[in-house]
């Protein structure tokens, strides 16, 4: 997910057919005397900082405790157990919702750049991890896990996964989903491997399996905490230490590249597009778990959590300061309102559209999965609420761009909205 | 009849003449090289005026021209069937961004880069047969469990010389180095070309130019003793015979075409133009490997990968009208480089309304054209004319079929056969106007 022209087209297509009319408009803004001053976006910075920072924390700390719950599959031949393996699967889906929220800091080069090929990679090569189903149901027992000649170490898997192009995606959550879960062939339902998989004398090369999960949960708490010490607070020397003293003209750029590629480019097109347009089912990131509608849901709420200041950690305690809100209320309180309006409406819309009544399988935490909702026809409330979604993202992503960036006096170009 | 620019020779005499076939200012709409599929973007960017289903084709065709496709079998079936041999993992691994590939550094392994194998057939035709074990290219990586063809590498030999004006250059010129031939050795006489991918901008322009147009330009026996011929390239699709226009050989007659060869040949992946893996009977292990069920891209993800390359649109071009420029426009006509850089066409139909009845400014005939001995490689010495537009904003620049032109004048300077006379004018040009024809270029 490195490379993403996303594209082709910008944000949307509202924003690329008044491309050229706007950017009238931001040389107008840019040259008339009013143009925006930011002097009251340093602390906006602050808050900004202290919520990746603390969405990492909880990252690192949901996949230490992932760790945790997954030892007895991997710290012996005989410990693991059908309970281990759900607590493990749990403990998997815990640690989504940090992540996904930390996702809207993704998109401009900052700390988590060197590290999302190895976090949360897609789609990843299962067929390269371990035994999937072959043509006909026999097991084709090939991957890294059934080829005893590959060394099992941090240092192979972070080879495998070089270079962008050429690379064999073999870590990062989705790969520990694949070791949890094993593949969903299943229509309803997610994958459904066994505990015995971990188990000495019920599976083939259970071994390597085991080394396999404890390697790549423990690059994932590594990478992690990379990021995450990256946007501690009072160090210096740290991204966090530049970005908060950055031109506020600049930090606001990022943070506004991060909403804009977040919202348009990578949920709303990249990741619900083409399932909603194909209805190919295991197009979804979260496809061994059948996690993916909670994991978008959280994504949105990532981009919340920027625009208006706040964060939610894991243990209910709250980060708050001032958001892009403020900001933007201060210069054009109408345009603010129309922007909370929106991403209001998109976020409760996300949240709420897995508890369509009509869907195919059984709720997984109160949501529909992904898989089941762009199914059927496009006046099926599951497809009705995807395409409400997406539109909506869509719109959001525009507003962002084409008003609330000319409105912070910040211009955003298409390279901007390009490569990681 | 042809419309050509005056013979180099009375050209250079009075070069009134040349100004009489380019305007001194521009035309209406030259700067804007894609018409209505013009984008003011340096990036490749969708085209104004799709329809919602347009759009989501697009979007869900730029999803697969940009992740990665998987080994088979996998859950995301509609992203698995990689390799067994392959170059690269995705498209935009080697059309960054849109854009060209490059060759690999000397001593790196190529990925943007890939060499093409054939050997002569017995009867003497000209085309090139498969290499009997390797096939039509090397695959230097392979899904786990299968061999690698072989580890490619690029060697450059730089060669110096001098402009008229004594002003020195250096070009350099690529050998391709072959090592770990994991099948056993090449067969005797085995003929080698190294490619790089090529921009996708504007495709769907090129596309929908009427072959009457284009064949409009081919003068295969150089009937009007210009030293320039222009040789239409014919392709069997499977039920006709049609103008060849893309690749490096103008050997695909369409979008589709284009796009299911490289699927298949550089990722590996299956499809209804191009059902067949590229093992050779001796490469067993890829033969036996796991394909998943069907053909790998269904006709509805080639259908979207190509209509999201059709629908790419132009980048508008910078500095049009500043003097140098314009100058160097007249130059560019001057030295006959516009006969085979055919400046202009006007597209016909098209389902992507910004793409249909547009006046464009691609620099290209679409023909093909012998470039002279020290162009030529393994695959001849005929090259299909490379549109020009966008140029300019190649962000590492590696021109010609190999990428050995590592700017605008050293492409120029390896021009040889047809396009000797336009070199050898070029070389002749005081620093100046050297400059500014490249300028000129450079803005398209």
């Amino acid at each position: 997910m490195r490379v993403r022209i996303n594209s082709g087209r910008a944000t949307s297509k509202a924003s690329m057919r008044s491309f050229t009319s706007l950017l009238v408009g931001l040389a107008l803004v840019s040259c008339a005397p009013s143009a925006a001053t930011l002097d009251d976006a340093r602390p906006v910075l602050e808050t900004y900082a202290s919520i990746l920072h603390a969405s990492y924390d909880d990252a690192v700390g949901s996949a230490v405790a992932l760790r945790s719950a997954a030892a007895p599959l991997y710290t012996s031949g005989t410990s693991a157990t059908g309970a281990a393996l759900s607590d493990a699967q749990q403990a998997w889906r815990d640690a989504r919702p940090s992540y996904m929220q930390s996702e809207v800091g993704r998109f401009y080069g900052g700390p988590i750049a060197d590290h999302s090929s190895y976090t949360n990679e897609w789609p990843i090569d299962e067929a390269a991890i371990d035994y999937v189903a072959g043509t006909g149901g026999t097991p084709s027992f090939g991957g890294i896990v059934n080829t005893p000649s590959m060394t099992i170490d941090a240092a192979t898997l972070r080879d495998a996964n070089l270079p962008a192009g050429s690379e064999t995606v073999t870590v990062g959550y989705h790969a520990i989903e694949f070791l949890l879960w094993g593949q969903d062939l299943r229509a309803n339902g997610a994958g459904a491997r066994a505990y015995t998989d971990y188990v000495d004398g019920m599976q083939m090369n259970a071994d390597r399996r085991r080394a396999y999960l404890d390697v790549t949960t423990q690059m994932l708490v590594d990478d992690l905490t990379a990021v995450r010490d990256a946007w501690a607070p009072g160090a210096s020397g740290t991204y966090r230490a530049e970005f908060v003293a950055l031109d506020p003209h600049e930090g606001v750029r990022r943070i506004l590249i991060g909403l804009i590629r977040l919202t348009g480019g990578e949920v709303g097109d990249d990741r619900i597009l083409p399932a909603y347009t194909d209805k190919l089912q295991e197009d979804e990131h979260s496809c061994f778990s059948d996690n993916t509608s909670a994991d978008l849901a959280d994504d949105v709420l990532g981009a919340a959590n920027v625009y208006y200041g706040r964060y939610e950690r894991t243990d209910g305690t709250m980060v708050t300061g001032r958001g892009i809100t403020d900001l933007v209320r201060a210069r054009d309180a109408a345009l603010d309102m129309r922007v909370r309006g929106l991403l209001d409406h998109v976020l409760a819309h996300i949240q709420a559209w897995p508890t369509t009544a009509s869907c195919p399988s059984p709720m997984l935490q109160g949501m529909c999965p992904f898989d089941q909702l762009f199914l059927g026809v496009d006046a099926d409330p599951g497809r009705m609420a995807l395409w409400t979604v997406r539109t909506e993202l869509e719109m959001l992503a525009t507003m962002l761009r084409m008003e609330v960036a000319p409105t912070l006096g910040i211009v955003i170009t298409d390279m901007d909205l390009t490569n990681d | 009849m042809r419309a050509r620019p005056p013979a180099l020779g009375v050209s250079l005499l009075a070069s009134g003449l040349a100004l009489a076939c380019a305007p001194a200012s521009l035309e209406l709409g030259e700067d804007r090289p894609g018409g209505a599929a013009t984008v003011t973007s340096m990036l490749p960017r969708e085209v104004d005026g799709l329809t919602d289903a347009q759009h989501a084709t697009f979007v869900v065709g730029g999803s697969f021209e940009q992740h990665d496709w998987v080994t088979a079998p996998a859950s995301t079936t509609s992203r698995d069937g990689l390799g067994p041999l392959y170059n690269a993992t995705r498209c935009s691994a080697c059309h960054v961004n849109g854009g060209r590939g490059q060759p690999a550094d000397e001593g790196a392994e190529m990925l943007s880069a890939l060499v093409r194998l054939g050997v002569p057939s017995a009867d003497g035709a000209d085309a090139l047969l498969p290499e009997p074990t390797y096939g039509t290219q090397l695959s230097p990586r392979a899904i786990l469990g299968v061999s690698p063809e072989a580890a490619t590498r690029t060697r450059w030999i730089e060669t110096l010389g001098t402009f008229a004006d004594g002003a020195a250059y250096s070009l350099r010129a690529p050998e391709i180095e072959i090592g770990a031939l994991a099948y056993g050795p090449l067969a005797e006489g085995t003929q080698f070309s190294l490619r790089i991918a090529q921009p996708l901008i504007g495709l769907g322009l090129l596309e929908a130019i009427a072959e009457e147009d284009v064949l409009a330009n081919a003068d295969p026996d150089d009937v009007d003793h210009d030293g320039v011929s222009g040789r239409a390239s014919r392709v069997w699709d499977g039920s006709a015979w049609r103008l060849g226009r893309f690749g490096w050989k103008a050997s695909a007659p369409d979008v589709r075409a284009q796009t299911a060869a490289a699927l298949a040949g550089d990722i590996g992946i299956t499809s209804s133009l191009a059902p067949d893996e590229s093992c050779t009977i001796s490469q067993t292990a890829c033969m036996e490997a796991p394909r998943g069920d069907g053909l790998q891209a269904s006709d509805a993800i080639l259908d979207a990968i190509t209509f999201y390359q059709r629908a790419l649109g132009v980048p508008a071009r910078r500095d049009a009208s500043e003097p140098t420029v314009l100058r160097g426009r007249a130059l560019f006509h001057e030295a006959g480089c516009a006969t085979c850089h055919v400046p202009s066409f006007t597209t016909g139909a098209s389902d992507i309304d910004a793409v249909a009845g547009q006046r464009i400014w691609p620099y290209t005939d679409l023909l093909l054209h012998h470039m002279g001995e020290s162009l030529a490689d393994g695959s001849g010495a005929e090259w299909r004319t490379p549109p020009l537009w966008g140029v300019g904003l190649a962000e590492t620049a590696s021109f010609l079929h190999d990428g050995r032109a590592r700017d605008v004048a050293e492409a120029i300077l390896w021009h040889g056969g047809e396009a000797d006379a336009a070199r050898v004018s070029f070389r002749a040009m005081s620093a100046a106007d050297r400059d500014a024809l490249v300028r000129f270029v450079r803005s398209l």
